[in-house]
């Protein structure tokens, strides 16, 4: 009688040694995946052909960006956000109505980017992100000292 | 049985990826909202700039020079190659301005900045 009595209870046993086995590998799994690299994304543009851009050609309405090296995003002599802001919503604003100006007139938007040599990728990259969300894809970079 | 096998996928999936990333310089790159992932990265030559302005093409470290010649010879056998430019975020203008120069010279005009997508 007292074996009978004894079975019920060992049956809900589980094996907890394989189990915290499992769990580990588990861990070890996610903090391997997560410190690795993060996924690149792509950011195009064309540069300007350097035969092309010596010849007259039907010029569509363009702006020309510049980039101070303290990261001031310039326009037309005048200054757009804040340096070292992260998304620089008033040149987006500013190049927004711009291409729905072009699309009014019947041409092509295009940006010029002007970067002083001292500017720092970051804020390039900002900068693009900026006319990208503006909807405009015709973007350049002013290869030439100014 | 089921923890080996476990492991050995682990296993096999880090040192797959780390082999995958070994041929790349380890870079900071900049975060963009508005880049996106890519599908097809096919037909693409890419190059690298750090932080002090160092080229690379691949995790070699290369001269201006030497990358002019690079491109020039993978266009004649590609003549729709696309540079890749995986810049880090604080490096300077001056130095990928060169380097876009020297793609523009070499006949690659359309260009690729390597970002990370912004959260």
């Amino acid at each position: 009688m007292a074996r009978l009595k004894k079975k019920p209870a060992d049956k809900p046993q589980i094996a907890i040694a394989p189990l915290i086995d499992a769990v580990f590998l588990l861990l070890i799994y996610f903090m391997v995946t997560s410190s690795l690299e993060r996924q690149e994304a792509d950011l195009s543009f064309q540069l300007p052909g350097t035969v092309e851009q010596d010849e007259p050609m039907d010029l569509p309405d363009e702006q020309i960006i510049e980039i101070r090296a303290d990261g001031q995003v310039v326009v037309n002599e005048f200054p757009y956000d804040a340096p070292g802001a992260l998304r620089l919503r008033e040149l987006q604003a500013m190049l927004t109505r711009f291409r729905e100006a072009s699309e009014a007139n019947r041409t092509i938007a295009q940006v010029t980017i002007a970067p002083d040599a001292q500017a720092r990728h970051e804020t390039i990259i900002r900068v693009m992100d900026a006319i990208s969300a503006a909807g405009i894809s015709g973007v350049n970079f002013a290869l030439e000292d100014f | 049985m089921i923890d080996m096998v476990f492991l050995l996928l682990v296993f096999f999936m880090t040192v797959a990826t780390v082999a995958q990333s070994q041929r790349r310089v380890e870079l900071d790159l900049p975060e963009s909202f508005e880049s996106k992932v890519p599908e097809d990265v096919s037909g693409r030559g890419i190059l690298s700039v750090d932080a002090e302005g160092n080229y690379y093409v691949g995790d070699q470290r290369m001269a201006l020079e030497e990358i002019a010649v690079a491109i020039r010879s993978r266009m004649r056998e590609q003549p729709d190659l696309r540079v890749q430019v995986r810049a880090d975020r604080a490096s300077e203008f001056g130095a990928i301005q060169a380097l876009l120069r020297t793609a523009a010279e070499a006949g690659a005009f359309e260009i690729i900045y390597a970002t990370y997508e912004g959260r």
